[in-house]
């Protein structure tokens, strides 16, 4: 291929392999060494010298086409938001757009009556400990089974997400409980995500996993977490 | 006694030590200037071929007259009719044993990538590399590094037969991964190059051959397994398939190496080889298991049962011997003919 132009081509259920004159730099401008061409960039983001894949995809089992996903049917805008996507722009104000466990939320009123029972805090965080273990090998079980479906895909995504912040929400809200995160846990890109981004995620993952009984059932115990961890999420 | 000397840049080894009728057979055809056929009918049958620690020494000392020197042989042999009927015969055993291992499957040839990954997904080998990343001893490790040598020592060899075989997509694809292999330039950086830091590192004898005489026939079969893929052009389709899933089930295992050197308290001149092969592997499966033998399927159809017979072969292969190596040390033996320090002690003798 010629050498001026940079080709990436993202391989099925393995990573972007990128061919050409590029250079990567980390957000702080330092360079990232690629001497091997071609560079292969991880994919599933499980890789443990990301950037860089280092084959992990396989041990997860990362299912990824080749191809453009078209998640949202033909014909259809591609920067549409993502359906029951919290951040949709110009519908919520501006304060719920950043993490802030102090936020106030003026979220749905249906969201608002789930109140969390009047539990002390350390039987609360060991409920909500249960309930998300439960919810984590549920999700973990379902990802094991066959093929998904691209909204499927995109609930189980939401639902990772949701977990790893809620993980962090606990270890965060701990004074004297003895609550440990599971070694295993993904990692999170948002310290304390604000209420109206897990509420809006939690919505993302009832909504797409309408039909699907495991997901369902995810949804459900997500829910309850998060009603128990109302208090910290400055919902109470 | 296997020695091995570095004559200028040349590889050379020393013949090993007869094994049984097979290897002695050979011997006589190789010492010969003008040798008589040897009828394999006249041999005894080989019982399991892939197992069998003379016929697949046979064969493995066939094939590296295309390699490298065999000491007091002359190089002309490599291409002698006779030696090449003999290796036929051998081919011809080790072939039946194989096909019986491997059942034949003719998959669709649209769907030979996705066949692959579902190879490499279901298969369940033994768990050697976890083996070695958590419990393994010094000793295990040693002997692990010794049986790889039949291979990494020459590393990426078998699979270069190929490329003048194969046109278009899949020839790019395959000369892509090689060129890498071979170290993108560097002769630093070839991959049999890396292997040697590693062994010298180890504190075991780097130079090619030099462990011949004491592995066992399964770790030869798989190494015969690739040369005979290699040597042969019908077998093209082979090759491919087994550089496929060669390179889809490295890095994790690779990784696992270098953990379990590294927790033996080994610095990165001892895993270089295993670190340098999780980021290469990672790059050359996608393009071995989908521009290489998928593209290949799709190119030359008729190729699609070759490329997963590879396949299958070097998984079911790879899975006996590893078996055999945890079956050893679970029962606290040598996974090699006889223990590494006897062979390490006759080495310091010459």
């Amino acid at each position: 291929m010629s050498e001026d132009r940079v080709l990436i081509v993202p391989y099925r259920d393995g990573p972007y392999l990128v061919r050409g004159p590029v250079i990567l730099r980390d957000q702080d401008g330092r360079a990232i060494e690629t001497a091997r061409r071609p560079v292969a960039l991880c994919r599933c983001g499980k890789s443990r010298m990301r950037p860089f894949c280092d084959g992990t995809h396989r041990l997860v089992g990362f299912d990824a086409p080749s191809h453009a996903e078209r998640p949202f049917g033909e014909g259809q805008a591609i920067s549409e938001p993502l359906p029951g996507r919290p951040i949709a722009a110009g519908k919520r104000s501006s304060r719920h757009l950043h993490p802030d466990l102090g936020a106030t939320s003026n979220g749905s009123g249906s969201e608002r009556s789930r109140q969390p029972p009047a539990m002390a805090a350390s039987a609360r965080l060991i409920a909500a400990r249960d309930e998300l273990g439960r919810a984590q090998e549920r999700l973990a079980g379902w990802l094991e089974k066959g093929s998904r479906s691209a909204r499927e895909q995109f609930a189980m995504s939401s639902a990772e997400e949701l977990i790893n912040g809620a993980w962090l929400l606990l270890g965060d809200a701990d004074g004297q409980t003895e609550i440990t995160q599971p070694a295993a846990r993904g990692r999170l890109s948002v310290r304390s995500p604000c209420s109206c981004l897990v509420r809006g995620a939690l919505e993302a993952v009832s909504s797409a996993a309408s039909g699907n009984e495991d997901l369902s059932r995810v949804s459900g115990e997500l829910q309850a977490v998060l009603s128990l961890l109302a208090p910290e999420m400055g919902l109470s | 006694m296997t020695s091995m000397e570095t004559l200028g840049s040349g590889r050379r080894i020393t013949l090993p030590e007869v094994r049984g009728p097979w290897t002695e057979a050979l011997f006589a055809l190789l010492s010969c200037p003008s040798p008589e056929l040897i009828h394999s009918a006249e041999l005894p049958a080989a019982g399991d071929a892939l197992e069998n620690d003379d016929l697949q020494m046979a064969l493995y000392l066939c094939y590296e007259l295309h390699y490298a020197a065999l000491d007091g042989v002359d190089d002309r042999m490599e291409w002698s009719p006779v030696v090449l009927m003999f290796r036929a015969a051998l081919e011809r055993e080790f072939e039946a044993a194989l096909r019986e291992l491997v059942p034949d499957h003719r998959p669709q040839c649209s769907k030979v990538g996705e066949e692959l990954q579902r190879l490499v997904r279901e298969d369940d080998g033994p768990p050697l590399s976890r083996y070695v990343e958590t419990q393994a001893s010094l000793d295990e490790v040693l002997e692990h590094v010794v049986h790889r040598s039949a291979y990494q020592l020459k590393e990426a060899d078998p699979h270069s037969w190929a490329i003048p075989r194969l046109t278009g997509g899949p020839k790019a694809a395959l000369v892509e991964i090689q060129a890498d292999e071979y170290g993108g330039g560097s002769p630093e950086r070839i991959h049999a190059v890396l292997f040697e830091n590693t062994m010298r590192a180890l504190g075991l004898d780097a130079r090619y051959g030099a462990y011949l005489d004491v592995l066992p026939g399964i770790t030869l079969a798989t190494v015969n397994l690739m040369s005979w893929f290699g040597l042969h052009r019908r077998l093209r389709g082979a090759t491919v398939g087994h550089l496929a899933v060669f390179e889809m089930t490295s890095s994790i295992p690779n990784r696992r190496y270098g953990n379990g050197l590294r927790r033996l308290g080994f610095d990165d001149q001892a895993t270089g080889f295993y670190d340098e092969h999780v980021e290469a592997d990672a790059v050359h499966e996608s393009i071995a298991a989908w521009d290489l033998a998928h593209g290949l399927a799709v190119a030359e159809p008729e190729l699609a049962p070759d490329i997963l017979f590879g396949a299958r072969a070097l998984l079911a292969l790879e899975g006996r011997w590893a078996e055999h190596l945890l079956w050893s040390w679970k029962h606290n033996r040598t996974s090699l003919t006889r223990p590494l320090e006897l062979a390490t002690a006759r080495e310091h003798r010459y």
